[in-house]
């Protein structure tokens, strides 16, 4: 298999994905109880008013009707208007969207420094200070929740200290500076979590591939423990990280609700969040579809590296 | 003359419940040009052995005394940097059991040949590529031009051994350690290989310590076999002395449980009981409590017994000491005493 067929292979399976997943948030937004109409109208829903802006937004007719012409405005590129404030949902998404990448991309480049690093010392120095170290740091990460880490962090750095701002966004187009300060905790506890996952998956993996026979041989033919580590043990444990850290990204970007409401960051977490408690189907069915579309993308990449990596797997498992 | 000189070797293994001893006291030459074949049970310390050799041994081992002399040099008193550097792949290569396992899946078969080629020839990486070229071809890998560039996946099973071989080979090695080189193939690929480490052994005047349970695979290729039992080299014996006149009960229980040397409607002998916990060996010589010929105290009590010359033959057994088995009657030739006790 040549490198274009596999990746247009893996772009047309976008097709059938993304529509599973279109029916799917479509369903589960419209038969979860509770009307849009009931969450505008507050204290002052009467049966009639609802029924009133229910017909408004097209509610009243059958779901296969809603469904259809909704897929065909989203063919159109038009993803709806958001209930609650009017706007078009695609233009609240792309503003939104950059918010939440720039925290996944600063979060990201922290963790894979940190953690890559710490993982190969730790596999290579087996019931070391650093392996020892390394575990500890991997416990935390992961048994702490993000929302005590989070308001740890905030509570000593931002309350206490002073040092950094306590909370909210500021777009690195305005003022540079000020945006990365305010990026500081929010991106140091999510990549606390990442630090843990890829380090401990590195280590792990790297700890495997040193247990098979090649290396044996490798060893036996006199290579020094140098190439051995890190020309060849490296690169073939790497593979399953790598799957790992695609996960990790995917779901920096659409699981940071915590992190976005704690810190105040007007992310794609946070919309959709407020958009599931306001019933806004529109804006609710345009964030999923867009974090699909963000897991299918992340996932490509992903695929495209491992495979870059590992010559199995082009030509398939013969 | 002798290639290797291994001299009262020992390698102890430290476990959760104290020290096990795999390897006691070992000693024994390989000569030049020749294929020694060591062959035992599973856990019979042959395999400990051989990967004590260039100390590959698993983290939890370590050569607890004695010597291996190669060429002059003590390896085992070698560090692992000298041993990379000198001596692993150069001067001893090693195979393994499972060539499906034994290369890197992620390189190529000819950037493997030529790393271990640049590492140890003075070679740029295209005289290399081309000596690996040679090298797949005179192993007899088809195409060797085209197959350089394949990965270890798109070989079989007999293929990659047969390329594993090459590596092995590349830096013209003195001596050849191949663990069990065949146990993972097909039959009749088997026969292949060991056709071609003998004629590759021949061509290139290396010697081959051949390790296998295999009784058949030494018959086959070996000029010389050591018989280990229980961390002890019982018995050794030109091949067809061996088979002919086995010294040691164990050989002979050994060779009685072949298949092929009884008819097939007889029932194989087994080997009664077990091989002893190297944790807490027995006394006396370690076969005794599954031996049917324990001639004396000595057997049961001593120390694990001396090695005698019986014409010809090393063997580890008390039944050619007229002092301790009266029914004895040819000379009594001690050629090592076992060393200090433990």
């Amino acid at each position: 298999m040549q490198w274009y067929e596999y990746f247009l292979k893996r772009v047309l399976l976008f097709i059938p994905i993304m529509w599973g997943v279109s029916i799917f948030v479509f369903l589960i937004v419209h038969l979860v109880p509770g009307s849009p109409a009931v969450t505008m109208l507050g204290a002052q829903a009467t049966p009639e008013l609802v029924e009133e802006i229910e017909r408004e937004l097209g509610l009243h007719r059958p779901m296969p009707v809603q469904y259809v012409e909704w897929l065909a405005g989203v063919l159109q590129g038009d993803l709806g208007t958001s209930y609650s404030n009017r706007r078009p949902v695609a233009s609240v998404l792309a503003e939104r969207f950059w918010v939440s990448l720039q925290l996944v991309l600063m979060t990201f480049p922290v963790a894979f420094v940190f953690a890559i690093p710490l993982g190969i010392a730790a596999a290579m120095k087996k019931h070391s200070k650093v392996d020892y170290a390394s575990m500890g740091i991997g416990v935390i990460g992961v048994s702490i929740p993000t929302f005590f880490s989070a308001v740890l962090l905030m509570t000593v750095f931002a309350v206490w200290l002073g040092w950094l701002p306590v909370s909210g966004y500021v777009s690195p187009r305005e003022d540079l500076l000020e945006s990365i300060r305010h990026m500081i905790l929010p991106v140091t506890s999510m990549a606390l979590v990442a630090i843990a996952v890829m380090m401990r998956m590195m280590r792990s993996s790297m700890l495997d591939t040193v247990g098979e026979e090649y290396i044996r041989f490798l060893k036996a033919k006199g290579m020094s423990r140098r190439t051995i580590m890190l020309g060849h043990a490296l690169k073939n444990s790497f593979i399953p990280v790598i799957t790992i850290m695609g996960l990790q990204f995917g779901y920096m970007l659409s699981g940071a609700v915590v992190i976005e409401e704690i810190f105040a960051i007007p992310g794609l977490g946070r919309t959709i969040l407020q958009a599931v408690l306001q019933r806004d189907y529109p804006l609710v069915q345009g964030s999923v579809l867009l974090i699909a579309l963000w897991f299918a993308v992340v996932n490509l990449v992903t695929d495209l590296a491992v495979a870059y990596l590992d010559p199995r797997i082009m030509e398939g498992d013969s | 003359m002798a290639r290797l000189s291994v001299t009262d070797l020992s390698v102890t293994y430290r476990t959760g419940d104290g020290d096990l001893t795999a390897v006691d006291r070992v000693t024994f030459d390989i000569q030049d040009n020749e294929i020694f074949g060591i062959v035992g049970e599973s856990g019979c310390g042959k395999s400990t052995l051989g990967d004590s050799f260039l100390q590959l041994l698993d983290e939890n081992g370590s050569i607890s005394g004695g010597s291996i002399v190669y060429d002059g040099m003590d390896l085992a008193a070698m560090t692992d940097r000298e041993l990379a550097d000198e001596v692993r792949g150069n001067k001893i290569s090693m195979i393994f059991q499972d060539p499906n396992a034994s290369l890197d899946p992620v390189y190529t078969v000819g950037q493997q040949l030529v790393e271990t080629i640049t590492k140890h020839l003075d070679m740029n990486k295209k005289a290399a590529r081309e000596r690996a070229i040679e090298l797949l071809d005179d192993v007899g890998i088809p195409d060797p031009e085209d197959r350089i560039d394949n990965y270890p996946h798109s070989f079989s099973g007999g293929q990659l051994q047969r390329i594993v071989i090459a590596i092995a080979l590349s830096c013209e090695p003195g001596l050849l350690i191949a663990d069990e080189p065949t146990t993972g193939l097909d039959v009749s690929i088997q026969a292949q290989i060991l056709d071609l480490l003998e004629e590759l052994a021949e061509s290139h005047e290396t010697s081959i310590v051949m390790i296998t349970h295999d009784l058949g695979v030494v018959a086959e290729i070996c000029d010389r076999v050591g018989v280990m039992y229980a961390g002890n080299m019982v018995e050794i014996a030109p091949i067809q002395q061996l088979f002919d006149a086995p010294r040691h009960p164990y050989t002979q229980a050994l060779l009685d449980s072949i298949p092929e040397r009884h008819g097939m409607k007889e029932d194989l002998t087994v080997i009664p009981g077990h091989p002893p916990d190297l944790r807490q060996p027995p006394t006396g010589c370690r076969y005794n409590p599954r031996c049917d010929q324990v001639c004396g105290m000595e057997c049961e009590t001593g120390d694990v017994p001396p090695t005698y010359d019986v014409e010809g033959t090393d063997v580890m057994c008390y039944l050619y000491d007229e002092g301790v088995n009266e029914a004895y009657e040819g000379p009594t030739n001690i050629v090592a005493e076992p060393g200090g006790d433990d």
